[in-house]
């Protein structure tokens, strides 16, 4: 690795360390689908025939999480609640009900101000003390008949069996018995994200056991992997939060940054080099004809769907990604303190500490690097325009 | 929509300017345009003068036709106060002839090559009027007779009744144009006289174009 690379590095590794949320939040998000679970399975519960499982899936499953830029502004933990149940004998309505029934029971025992609030695929639960989270709860049945499909498009065996249906409270039969519900994979999705980093992961892993921390290699939860995939991804969400805190709901959505760059991963060990390798192959997953931008657990499902009935969606996707390419190569170039400073300040809203840039641009020096820039390249002006009005 | 926004953005060259201007951010327009914003740090160095770098706040609005269309910019920091060549109808700056800038633009058909020649050089020269009262290269008078001055520099005539009959020539094909008499008063006829300095034009800009510049220029 020569001197630019480990000045690239440990610019993106300080920046990281600003976006990641303390593990405590994490514990926080287990303790709390396991009450959830814990709950569904007391005596009284309506839906322990079902044996209900509760599990975690989105960004506090990958361990993507990054602070939000508000410090007013909550956590999503986003939660699937499967029931054992048949498709072919309730209706979308009934499940979605049985789940909430218990999931008002619950606010209502935990002392939740605020009732649940039903969404158009979830249950939506606020809690209100010092950990600022929103659960969605999905409800969710096995599906073995669009198991089988995935198997036939070729989706791996032990991804395809954790396929679910899920219900939709717009969809056009909701309230009837029939089998025509809509489709999803969130398990399938997080063992293919899982696999995608394996191969690097498992040096990390082992070394994280041999010190005592897990008590094995299967116990290390996946937000303790902290791989360069998904430092890239946080990295990444939190460019783009920036970009867009004014058009919020312009913004490139965190599923598209996710995928693909779960895609482009290459198990890179670095993270400069991931990161770059990552936004350079991006456009190579976004495909012209639709899906545009396919699950890979799910190949028919299209995470870009929207951008057919709202072209300036893809428009902002590409400036986000041709920005996201500038801003990166700018931010990992060598450059004095203050200038450094600034630029992480105002592409990723994080301040960097004097004392760490310092350490950061001395480093770079020592190792031979050439001293950061303290100005832009000079442009040699010829036969300039004269200034009219 | 007229052009994957994907490819047009490529084909501008977006991503170098903002490698080279990293204060500038990208905001998707309406349309196929784009508008960027944030600042414009650049060193600049020209002749004998000691390099100057310096700092401002711009908005820069690219259109879906760009190259073929010029960019607007506005100075959004507040550092030109006196409205040093400014519009005053709609705030942008007047970086410099629009044959001027359509030359600049034929030779480097990308925003940084707009930013590098264009725009550096505006405000290069705004920073230069700070520190020493005056402009490094001139400005060109406002209005009509600053725009001919600068086709009287590259026709090499010395009277604008002449230019602007040049100019028109411009507007027709370069075969019929050639066969009349030079508006130089040489005697010769075009194709044996103008016709080169016609011709580096000609590459720059459209006949409809010039059509449009002699029009607005005869007004």
């Amino acid at each position: 690795m020569n001197s630019d690379n480990a000045y690239a590095n440990q610019v993106l590794l300080a920046l990281v360390e600003l976006l990641d949320i303390s593990p405590s939040y994490y514990d926080k998000a287990t303790e709390r689908y396991k009450s959830l679970g814990e709950w569904l399975h007391r005596k009284e519960s309506q839906v322990g025939l079902f044996s209900p499982s509760v599990y975690v899936q989105g960004s506090f499953m990958y361990g993507t999480v990054i602070r939000p830029l508000m410090t007013s502004e909550e956590y999503d933990l986003d939660l699937v609640c499967q029931l054992n149940l048949s498709k072919m004998r309730v209706s979308q309505r009934d499940v979605k009900e049985l789940v909430g029934d218990e999931v008002k029971a619950y606010a209502k025992a935990m002392g939740i101000a605020e009732p649940a609030r039903e969404k158009k695929r979830c249950w939506r639960l606020d809690y209100a003390d010092e950990a600022k989270f929103h659960m969605d709860i999905l409800p969710a049945v096995p599906d073995p008949e669009f198991q089988t499909r995935l198997l036939i498009m070729e989706v791996r065996q032990d991804i395809a069996a954790q396929a679910v249906a899920i219900t939709d409270r717009e969809h056009p039969r909701y309230t009837e018995v029939q089998d025509d519900w809509p489709e999803s994979n969130p398990k399938g999705f997080t063992r293919w994200f899982e696999g995608r980093m394996r191969p690097v992961a498992q040096l990390l892993l082992e070394s994280l056991v041999a010190r005592r921390l897990y008590a094995s290699v299967d116990h290390v939860p996946l937000y303790a992997w902290k791989t360069p995939l998904q430092r890239a991804i946080q990295i990444l969400k939190r460019h783009r939060d920036i970009m867009f805190k004014d058009d919020v709901d312009g913004k490139p959505i965190s599923m598209i940054i996710t995928t693909l760059a779960a895609r482009c991963y290459g198990g890179e060990r670095e993270l400069q080099e991931a990161l770059s390798n990552i936004i350079r192959k991006m456009p190579e997953w976004v495909r012209d004809a639709r899906p545009r931008i396919a699950n890979p657990v799910h190949p028919k499902e299209d995470f870009a769907d929207k951008w057919h009935k709202h072209p300036r969606l893809e428009e902002n996707f590409w400036a986000w990604h041709t920005q996201a390419q500038a801003d990166l190569t700018a931010v990992t170039r060598p450059v004095d303190e203050s200038r450094l400073r600034r630029l992480v300040r105002q592409k990723f809203g994080a301040d960097i500490s004097q004392e760490r840039t310092r350490t950061i641009v001395g480093t770079a020096v020592a190792a031979g690097g050439a001293a950061g820039a303290s100005a832009p390249a000079i442009v040699t002006i010829k036969e300039p325009p004269r200034p009219w009005a | 929509m007229p052009e994957p926004v994907r490819s047009q953005y490529e084909k501008w060259g977006l991503r170098g300017l903002l490698q080279r201007y990293p204060g500038l951010c990208l905001r998707p327009q309406a349309h196929g345009g784009a508008l960027l914003e944030g600042d414009l740090e650049f060193s600049a160095h020209y002749g004998d003068h000691e390099p100057i770098t310096d700092l401002y706040t711009v908005e820069i609005r690219v259109e879906a036709d760009f190259p073929r269309s010029i960019p607007t910019v506005r100075e959004m920091g507040g550092r030109i106060r006196d409205g040093f060549h400014t519009n005053p109808s709609d705030g942008t700056l007047c970086l410099g002839s629009r044959i001027k800038l359509k030359t600049a633009l034929d030779r480097h058909p990308t925003l940084l090559g707009f930013a590098q020649n264009c725009l550096v050089p505006f405000f290069y020269s705004c920073s230069f009027r700070e520190q020493n009262g005056r402009l490094p290269w001139g400005d060109l008078a406002h209005g009509t007779p600053g725009l001919l001055d600068e086709y009287m520099s590259r026709l090499s005539v010395d009277n604008e009744k002449a230019c602007l009959e040049l100019i028109m020539l411009l507007g027709i094909r370069k075969r019929v144009a050639n066969k009349r008499p030079c508006p130089c008063g040489s005697g010769r006829r075009v194709g044996k006289c103008h016709h080169r300095a016609l011709n580096l034009l000609r590459a720059v800009a459209s006949r409809s174009w010039f059509r449009g510049e002699h029009r607005r220029l005869s007004e």
